[in-house]
């Protein structure tokens, strides 16, 4: 499958440039990904894909395989292998930085290869899936290279205010993304895109943020404000200890790396379902909370919004 | 396919059910009539660290006269929904759809809320939930609410509802007199999902279409409300021009899917060709 | 006394416990102490395994061995190809576990042995296996293109064979003749989705071992294992227990029961493996996948002049059983019932990364029967003459029979005028027509059309010496044995396997004929190497044709033997003794008789047997008959096409099927109406679907779509009857006449109806959308 993206920043290409040689700023722009390790110029993480009751995680590599100076061109790859099944999936992306008029036109072609069983069904999921996923990450990505305004070149994006950089995201969310029909199959899907981006706006301005997530003005931040099921919370803890036979498998899954270096994203519980993002509004979810005492749900909304916090990148 | 692990519970009542879902986390599944999520389960393409069983909890299958609405229990099979006396009476359009869903076996075992929570766009009832105005009860330990059907499915096999929520059951309002209804299912074995569906549902009064329902399965990742379609008929007369003229707008706001049983390009036309026949036959 | 048994309608006595289950399917058989295994399948089209890493499987609680390909390498061997169809065929290793390379999706790379089914796949997941993808090649046009990537690198090209026939001047007949119709018809690939999945269970006692398969072919089965795994064939026992279909698709030595023989000998344990449905649909071998090119010419009155065939025939990545063999097995039908002057055909073996192809319900010949009988419309449709019509004039008449074809076959018999007479009243063709033309013009948008299928195939495969002169490895005979017990019951023992086509009533209503015993009285006994140590097996519509007629030859020793002995005991001479309904009495003294218990227990006692008689009665046969047998027919469709949605409705079918004589006509109805449910379901439903990345979409049920009852009319059956003279009972077979039938008669009715529309073809399965693309004059559509 192939996939084409386009949106302009109003951002100059030079300092466009260097965010996009920076892998750990691109990986965190794909929802469901996590940055484990790295080692040289390559990167270990995991991609969490959720849809509906299916759960799909792969685990591989990332790395920047050429960075064309001249012609403003990096080619990414990254692989994996499901976790959980004999499957693979690879993708080569390719970002082209054009000059227009002080700002920056970013194409992005997406190769993406899928085997294993999410390849063998008639019916698409890799259409239904892998579109809705290219065109978040082609989404993030520009809205991380517009925070890249605030942040010099080759400078992490660290420590700048919401208002400067909600301001751009929120400019930038319409018709950023255009659809290529040349290319087969699917490219994105207008509408569901508008909006699943909607309340992505309309939350970003309420955000509290510490400087991580500053970097992307995603859309959970919303459900901070609700009070989350308690459930969930106070389960994800007994469940680590009562069920020793999957706390193991989870901690298996970390890589044996020889020599690691301290990543900006790198825990377990930071991988995100795709459609939690892609798909509902979290406005038209959040429930009404009914009981459960005020002392709790406070302690509740700290964990939560520590989880979601990280969750975002 | 042999599924993975999972924990296994099988509570009597709701209460004790969403309790159970509560406690079990986010990675939990419901089973109902399990016709699937038991696939997903042998394929190995879900793993739910725990399954609530459902089966047992008698209250979720009652079929219940409310005055002007209708409640049907989640767990109510497609076989019983058929053959209710009150959907017969008063939503003859769920009866006829559910009639059309997969195979006398699936129709026993499957349920008429496990087919909405799973939120299939080309199962086919999630577009007469939404033609017929349906609202869903849901409840978890933080207490009930309700989802609109126009709210309730957001994308791909995705709802509205929390992890920890349960369908409780459906609220539909009975159609009241006048009106004439018909599923138009297409698909090429009688067992195979909809390529494309129609459900609706037209009131005449005399020779003039007084109002008309009507939603589309299987051309978009959600049921469609097909409202440009509904305009186009309201207060014009019964006639087939009528009808095939209001078809066109039936793809307004769709976004079909391309896949190995039919292109969009084909789904868009079938969409306009059956929704025209739907009307017809609504009125014959 | 007692009814004729051959003829008689009976209720198969076999289908209680086969529709219940309760019965020894292979997943039913665990003995105490077995271990079951879980194969890890390549996600990859085509992929060089760099890395198969074990380890932590083989760590996984519950886990007793975990073997990759290379773990086996040394003794694995190469899975056998018995159809060797050109000397420079090329013949690619096929081990049963890749080692360095995978070169379809659903490969085995490693195999988990497990105290249990669950905790086996559970430890696949433990497996890491790194693999270095290489190009799919999933096009058999473009595979067989100038600088193509190839499936198998080593052979430097994908074509592994090209078979030639030619008979008369076929260029001069395309050049000369005024009409020549050009057309290029696809046989989609197909999964033969037999109802039980394919299941082995190994048990070894000592340096012996039990192998009991889901096959259709446990002597050849047991025979291509000591081949394969050098053990000896004395200390292998193969068992087809009760197996629940097969289509050809359990003619087949697979991989898993190689390994599942090889780890039960090194685990010293039953090691036992049952496939899921999904993980059946890519590895089970699928059938036909054929691109044919076709020349058809013919004169102005219709006469055909000559044939050109041209195939591309898809093998997949290995070459299995009689992979090769399948598309010749066409090579001899594409004449079908008709006289030509020239024909010729080649056919070239192609690799693909796509799962190996082989024998699928017809095997071959529904290839050739839809190419003929497409062309027979277009033909008809070309010179403007009734379809029915143009058959007429150039069948062969059935005063001509015996027949020696264009293709070198000699038909024996056969009435294609009764046949077709017979459907066309059924059918009620004229009033039909003429609906159709009303319809035409109301331009009403569902159209009516009719199709017709005048068929003949060659079944009973045997012949050894042809099979021979094919280059095929093994012969065709058949054997029986009868054992008249002591008690006067008696054991049939047959060599050929069955799979559901009901053997056990059939076999006993021919021994209960022949030996004049109750029906009742009659155990047929099958599918067990030990049990019945001769066979050739069952496919390829052989069993009744060649076996049945092997059993006729044994009842009738057993009679002859017995009348020795009954002249002895009656101290009359044999000559003057008339058997008759199970009787042996003088002939016009009907009350000084003795009975064939009777005669059983003198044998079985032997106090008082004639000089130099062996004890006991009961004799062996073998059959291996001079000529193939050729059930032929005339099928009919009617089928009404919604030009607004494309969607085929199939109104009325009418099929005559011509199987000469009938040993049980409701077993016959039944091959029939299954036979027709899957010819047409390649028609209208069925499709193993590629990715251009090499993966199988239609992995699932929800996909590949067979149809049930619900999706099919309500056929009318009906039969002539004429007699095979190629075996003694008169009988052709029936197994695939019905697949090989219907698929033209379906896709001639639906070309029919749109003719008016300019559509001159819908490629198969022709799904809604592909008519509705056809209608707009889209070829070749989705």
């Amino acid at each position: 499958m192939e996939l084409d993206h386009d949106f302009t920043v109003p951002v100059p290409v030079d300092q466009a440039w260097p965010v996009l040689l920076d892998v750990e700023r691109v990986a965190t722009c794909m929802p469901g990904a996590t940055l484990d390790s790295a080692e040289g110029d390559e990167y270990k993480g995991r991609l969490k894909v959720k849809v509906g009751a299916m759960t799909i995680t792969y685990r591989g590599t990332a790395r920047i395989v050429s960075a064309d100076e001249s012609s403003r061109t990096v080619t990414l790859e990254a692989s994996g292998k499901e976790a959980r099944g004999s499957g693979t999936a690879s993708s080569t992306v390719q970002a082209k930085l054009h000059e227009e008029d002080g700002t920056t036109r970013v194409t992005v072609h997406t190769k993406l290869n899928v085997t294993g069983r999410p390849a063998q069904f008639g019916r698409n999921i890799l259409a239904e899936v892998g579109a809705k996923l290219i065109a978040r990450f082609a989404k993030a990505l520009a809205e991380e290279l517009e925070s890249s305004e605030e942040s010099p070149a080759g400078k992490k994006s660290d420590g700048k205010s919401d208002v400067e950089k909600d301001a751009p995201a929120k400019a930038s969310a319409p018709a950023k993304q255009k659809d290529k029909p040349a290319k087969k199959e699917t490219s994105k899907k207008p509408a569901k895109t508008e909006t699943s981006e909607k309340p992505a706006e309309s939350k970003a301005s309420e955000k509290p943020a510490g400087p991580k997530s500053s970097e992307k003005p995603a859309e959970p931040e919303a459900s901070e404000e609700t009070p989350k099921p308690e459930a969930r919370e106070e389960s994800a803890k007994p469940k680590a200890q009562d069920k020793p036979a999957k706390t193991e498998k989870r901690d298996e899954s970390a890589e044996p790396v020889k020599r690691e270096r301290p990543l900006r994203v790198a825990r377990e519980e930071d991988a995100i379902d795709m459609l939690e993002l892609a798909g509902p509004s979290v406005a038209k979810r959040a429930a009404p909370a009914v009981g459960g005492l005020v002392a709790v749900l406070v302690a509740i909304r700290f964990v939560t919004r520590r989880r979601r916090g990280r969750r975002k990148r | 396919m042999i599924p993975a692990t999972f924990d296994y519970t099988r509570p009597a009542s709701v209460d004790d059910a969403v309790r159970a879902l509560s406690d079990a986390g986010e990675d939990a599944k419901l089973l109902a009539g399990g016709q699937s999520l038991m696939p997903l389960l042998r394929l190995r393409l879900a793993f739910p660290d725990a399954l609530i069983d459902l089966g047992r909890v008698d209250a979720l299958r009652e079929i219940r006269d409310e005055g002007d609405t209708l409640l049907v229990g989640a767990m109510a099979t497609h076989h019983q929904v058929i053959r209710d006396p009150l959907v017969r009476a008063h939503l003859p359009l769920l009866a006829r759809a559910a009639e059309t869903v997969a195979d006398p076996a699936v129709r026993h075992r499957g349920t008429f809320g496990g087919s909405l929570v799973h939120a299939d766009p080309a199962g086919d009832l999630p577009a007469v939930a939404l033609a017929l105005d349906a609202v869903f009860l849901v409840r978890s330990v933080r207490g009930e609410r309700e989802i609109r059907a126009s709210e309730f499915f957001v994308d791909w096999m995705t709802s509205a509802m929390e992890p920890d929520e349960l369908l409780v059951g459906v609220r539909m309002p009975k159609l009241g007199s006048g009106w004439g209804v018909h599923y138009e299912k297409f698909h090429r074995t009688a067992q195979a999902w909809a390529i494309v569906g129609v459900a609706c549902a037209v009131r005449r009064d005399g020779d003039v279409v007084e109002d008309a329902r009507v939603a589309l399965t299987n051309m978009g990742p959600v049921p469609v409300r097909a409202g440009g379609v509904e305009n186009a008929v309201r207060g014009r007369p019964v006639s087939e021009g009528t009808f095939r003229s209001a078809a066109e707008h039936a793809t307004e706001g769709t976004e079909p899917p391309s896949d190995l049983h039919g292109s969009a390009e084909y789904r868009s036309h079938l969409a306009t060709v059956l929704t025209a026949r739907a009307l017809t036959a609504c009125t014959a | 006394m007692t009814v004729p048994e051959i003829g008689a309608p009976r209720r198969r006595t076999e289908d209680t416990r086969l529709l219940t289950g309760r019965t020894r399917w292979t997943e039913n058989l665990t003995p105490a102490g077995t271990l079951h295994m879980a194969f890890l399948r390549s996600p990859h089209a085509h992929a060089k395994l760099t890395r198969v890493d074990t380890s932590q499987a083989a760590t996984h609680p519950g886990v007793v061995a975990v073997f990759s390909g290379a773990d086996l390498a040394d003794e694995q061997g190469s899975l056998p190809c018995a159809w060797i169809v050109t000397d420079d065929m090329k013949h690619p290793d096929h081990p049963p576990m890749g080692v360095h390379e995978v070169r379809y999706v659903g490969e085995p790379v490693a195999c988990v042995v497990a105290r249990d089914r669950y905790t086996a796949v559970d430890a696949l997941e433990k497996i890491d296996v790194d693999y270095e993808p290489l190009p799919a090649v999933v096009d058999m046009e473009a595979a067989v293109a100038e600088g193509a990537d190839l499936v198998h690198h080593d052979l430097g090209t994908n074509k592994s064979y090209t078979w030639v026939y030619e008979n008369g001047d076929v260029e001069a007949a395309l050049r000369d003749a005024p009409v020549v119709i050009e057309r290029e018809y696809v046989q989609q690939r197909l999964i033969p989705s037999a109802m039980e999945p394919r299941s082995v269970l190994c048990v070894p006692e000592g340096d012996e071992f039990t192998l009991y398969s889901a096959t259709q072919i446990p002597h050849i089965l047991r025979l291509m294992l000591a081949v394969v795994t050098g053990i000896a064939e004395h200390r292998l026992r193969v068992v087809a227990p009760d197996v629940g279909g097969g289509f050809g698709s359990k003619l087949q030595v697979y991989g898993e029961e190689v390994i599942a023989l090889l780890l039960a000998r090194r685990l010293g344990r039953p090691v036992k493996w049952t496939e899921t449905r999904s993980e059946g649909n890519m590895t089970v071998h699928h059938g036909r996948d054929q691109i044919q090119r076709l020349t058809l010419a013919a004169e102005r009155d219709g006469r055909i002049r000559g044939l050109k065939v041209d195939l591309l025939a898809d093998m997949g990545a290995y070459l299995m059983i009689v992979t090769p063999g399948i598309p010749l097995l066409g090579a001899f039908m594409f004449n079908g019932i008709y006289k030509m002057d020239a024909y010729s055909f080649t056919c070239t073996g192609v690799f693909t990364t796509k799962t190996p192809t082989d024998a699928y319900r017809g095997a071959g010949r529904p290839e050739a029967t839809y190419a003929i009988e497409r062309l027979m419309d277009e033909l008809a449709n070309e010179l403007g003459i009734d379809p029915i019509e143009v058959r007429r004039r150039n069948w062969i008449a059935h005063e001509e029979f015996p027949y020696e074809t264009i293709a070198g076959l000699t038909y024996d018999s056969g009435n294609y005028e009764a046949a077709t007479d017979k459907a066309l009243e059924l059918f009620e063709y004229d009033k039909l027509r003429a609906e159709q033309a009303d319809r035409r013009d109301r331009r009403d948008p569902v159209q009516l059309g009719i199709g017709v299928s005048t068929f003949t195939e060659m079944c009973g495969l045997a012949p050894s010496r042809v099979l021979g002169s094919l280059s095929y490895g093994a012969g065709g005979w058949e054997h029986a044995s009868v054992r008249v017990l002591p008690t006067g019951k008696v054991e049939v023992i047959t060599g050929s396997s069955p799979h559901g086509q009901g053997h056990e009533t059939a076999w006993a209503q021919i021994a209960a004929d022949r030996l004049g015993v109750p029906f009742e009285d009659v155990r047929v006994l099958h599918g067990d190497t030990v049990i019945a140590p001769k066979g050739m097996d069952t496919y390829g519509s052989r069993s009744l044709a060649v076996g049945g007629v092997a059993l006729s030859a044994a009842c009738g020793k057993v009679v002859e033997k017995a009348r020795t002995v009954a002249a002895h005991l009656l101290e009359a001479a044999e000559q003057d003794l008339e058997f008759r309904d199970g009787r042996f009495s003088v002939r016009g003294v009907h009350e000084e008789g003795t009975t064939l218990q009777e005669v059983a227990q003198a044998a079985f006692t032997a106090h008082d047997l004639p000089d130099g008689l062996e004890p006991s009665l009961d004799a062996d046969a073998t059959f291996d008959p001079d000529n193939f047998s050729f059930p032929h027919g005339t099928h009919l469709c009617a089928a009404e096409v919604d030009t607004e949605t494309g969607m085929v409705k199939l109104r009325k079918y009418v099929a005559v099927d011509d199987v000469g004589k009938v040993v049980n006509p409701l077993i016959v109805e039944g091959q029939v109406h299954g036979g027709l449910a899957q010819g047409i379901a390649q028609a209208l439903f069925e499709e193993a679907v590629y990715d251009a990345d090499g993966n199988l979409t239609t992995t699932t049920l929800a996909d590949y779509l067979v149809p049930s009852a619900a999706d099919l009319p309500t056929f009318t059956t009906d039969r002539t009857e004429t007699p095979a003279t190629s075996n003694p009972l008169g009988v052709k077979g029936v197994g695939e006449a019905g697949t090989i039938a219907s698929t033209p008669a379906v896709v001639n009715a639906i070309v029919d109806a749109l003719r008016p529309h300019g559509v001159r073809d819908v490629p198969m399965p022709c799904t809604p959308e592909r008519v509705w693309r056809a209608l707009r004059g889209e070829a070749g559509a989705r």
